[in-house]
């Protein structure tokens, strides 16, 4: 479902190029869970932004479905991100005055749902969880675990076919960073592909397949 | 949930910031809106005066100068204009060329009243240009034969009271007992030192057969800004004029006064722009900072959600409804500070700076001047905020993330 093609991402020009992505090609099949491996530096952030329609390769394409990302205009990608993509971050980017069930609600924002049918939806992805006692407790109030499984149900409520997770667990104890995988490996199940990308060896062990990235370019492709 | 919800929470969130900003939008506005209900307050107490001066507009018979007028010569029964044309100069007004209230005609001489030098003043009924045909129903002016209403001075030089008796001993009106209906306030004029009676009752007293009148005022004229000097030729060569150098009556006008007035109020009204105009500079800086501020301290929220949720459309309306509410919020707190302001402080000011300005009178509410605020506001808000929505709009959710 997702084709990175020959994507290179260069920063900077001339002589103070830097070279974070050198001729990657990829594949992510539907359902399937993929851990990109590397040390810090390796391009595995900018990697995973490009695939998610937020970094314009410096060439190459990425297309989702067989719709190439960076071909359409900015609205255009925006609304194809909100439709395929769902993201986690390391730092979870919670908006911090919001509340959980608020933050959530965020990307059905621009979808023209009512707000009671965002609300509904929203408690349900929290419940998925296991936060529906949190509903409306303000994103700083809540523990960092709670933080990451409020932006790992943000990342589901638009049912994307694709989520892509930044370090999802780099900041959490050992529980609960089995306890988000646990929830990962459920919704592969259930047909979502997760595209994770982490330094941790280890945790890249727990995907369907993992792939290494040193210095932009990926050295090693293949089942865990 | 809706971007306006996002707003709010944003705006509760981060409330002291916003309380400040609301805070500078209600003081620019509080002291435009004071500065302006001042300003026309101004406005109100120079046509005040204006119109306690009582007329700037005087029809004089013949070839009378305004000088004579001034002096109290005032021309005989030979010299004097027929009644009929006090109503003749208000019907020629009614066409709009004149914006006196009413005019007034009499029949005025000097006279020593108990032995004091007085002006003894005939007055008919005051005629409504805007209805010549209805006299004005102005208690002051429908004097009986009985009655009198005396200038200020020629009160206390008679030593009458309103309500009280005025007993003639001496010169034309002798024999005569008057009620003293009214004594006028002092104006500074001459008017101070009439006596004023039924117009009948001074032809009489100065042996006047036919119904004559020697003067015409514009009474409460209020033509400050007109163009007085082309006024009055209009109307003499209307009504008065014989032939091409001959005119039966003189149409004068005060136009040193009224002039002066109107200078004043320009100046005034310059001082007052200039303010309101350094005010609202003030508060679009202070908007266009703080939008600026805003969005780069929000640079990550707006990383996250370009990256999860909205577009940069939706991004600039997050902000941009922000600041219209502040804008709106401010705007209407401000007018009702301004009100309070002008209240309470005007009058203090408006002698301070224009010690010639005797009485503050901030008239009715200015809607007006609210609408024009709250609409100002929410525009002077909302253009220098653009600056910060184009900032927070144009944020790449990459670099953000990347930087996190």
């Amino acid at each position: 479902m997702l084709d990175v093609q020959h994507v290179t991402q260069t920063y900077g020009r001339g002589r103070k190029a830097i070279t974070a992505l050198d001729g990657i090609d990829l594949h992510v099949n539907r359902g399937e869970f993929l851990a990109i491996v590397g040390p810090s530096g390796s391009g595995k952030t900018s990697l995973l932004l490009t695939m998610g329609g937020l970094l314009t390769p410096t060439s190459g394409r990425v297309l989702i479905d067989g719709a190439s990302f960076y071909d359409v205009g900015g609205p255009a990608r925006t609304a194809m991100r909100l439709k395929y993509c769902g993201f986690m971050f390391q730092t979870f980017h919670l908006i911090p005055y919001l509340t959980a069930m608020e933050n959530v609600q965020l990307p059905l924002v621009t979808t023209g749902m009512e707000s009671r049918s965002q609300r509904e939806l929203a408690a349900e992805c929290l419940k998925t969880v296991g936060l529906e006692e949190r509903l409306d407790q303000p994103a700083s109030k809540l523990s960092v675990g709670e933080m990451q499984r409020v932006a790992l149900a943000r990342a589901l409520i638009n049912r994307p076919a694709l989520i892509l997770a930044d370090e999802p667990t780099a900041n959490l104890d050992e529980e609960t960073a089995r306890v988000v995988v646990e929830y990962l490996k459920t919704f592969r199940n259930e047909g979502v592909a997760i595209v994770l990308v982490t330094h941790d060896t280890e945790l890249g062990n727990s995907a369907d397949r993992t792939v290494r990235l040193r210095r932009g370019t990926l050295v090693a492709n293949g089942a865990s | 949930m809706r971007i306006r919800h996002i707003a709010w929470k944003e705006l509760w969130h981060r409330k002291l910031g916003a309380l400040l900003i609301l805070l500078g939008i209600v003081l620019c506005v509080a002291l435009v809106v004071a500065i302006q209900r001042y300003s026309l307050a101004s406005i109100n107490e120079m046509r005040k005066v204006t119109l306690s001066m009582g007329k700037n507009l005087v029809i004089l018979p013949g070839d009378a100068s305004l000088d004579d007028y001034l002096a109290d010569k005032f021309r005989d029964e030979a010299d004097a204009l027929p009644e009929s044309d006090v109503k003749a100069v208000a019907d020629y007004c009614i066409t709009g060329k004149v914006t006196a209230r009413h005019f007034l005609g009499s029949f005025q001489k000097k006279a020593k009243i108990n032995g004091e030098p007085l002006v003894v003043s005939g007055i008919m009924v005051e005629i409504d240009p805007a209805a010549p045909a209805i006299v004005v129903k102005d208690a002051q002016q429908k004097l009986a034969t009985d009655q009198v209403a005396l200038g200020h001075h020629a009160a206390k030089r008679l030593g009458a009271e309103p309500g009280g008796r005025l007993d003639v001993t001496k010169g034309p009106l002798a024999g005569k007992t008057f009620e003293v209906q009214e004594v006028k306030p002092e104006t500074g004029t001459v008017d101070d030192f009439k006596v004023f009676v039924n117009i009948d009752v001074a032809r009489e007293a100065f042996g006047v057969k036919t119904k004559v009148v020697n003067v015409i005022e514009a009474v409460n004229c209020v033509c400050v800004g007109t163009n007085l000097k082309k006024l009055s030729k209009d109307i003499q060569n209307g009504l008065f004029k014989i032939d091409d150098n001959t005119y039966r009556a003189q149409v004068h006008h005060v136009y040193g006064i009224a002039n002066a007035r109107y200078q004043a109020r320009k100046g005034l009204m310059g001082d007052v722009n200039w303010l309101s105009a350094a005010m609202g500079l003030f508060g679009v800086l202070l908007i266009g900072g703080y939008s600026v501020v805003n969005a780069r301290e929000r640079r990550r929220e707006m990383g996250i959600v370009l990256a999860i949720a909205l577009t940069p459309r939706h991004v600039a309306w997050l902000f941009l409804q922000k600041m219209l509410l502040l804008g709106l919020a401010g705007g209407v707190l401000g007018c009702v500070a301004g009100e309070l302001l002008a209240q309470s402080l005007g009058a203090p000011i408006l002698t301070a700076l224009h010690p010639s300005m005797r009485a503050y009178v901030l008239g009715a509410v200015g809607w007006e001047v609210y609408a024009i605020a709250v609409g100002a506001a929410v525009v002077l808000t909302a253009i220098p905020s653009l600056i910060g929505v184009l900032v927070a709009a144009t944020t790449d959710p990459a670099d953000t993330l990347r930087e996190l």
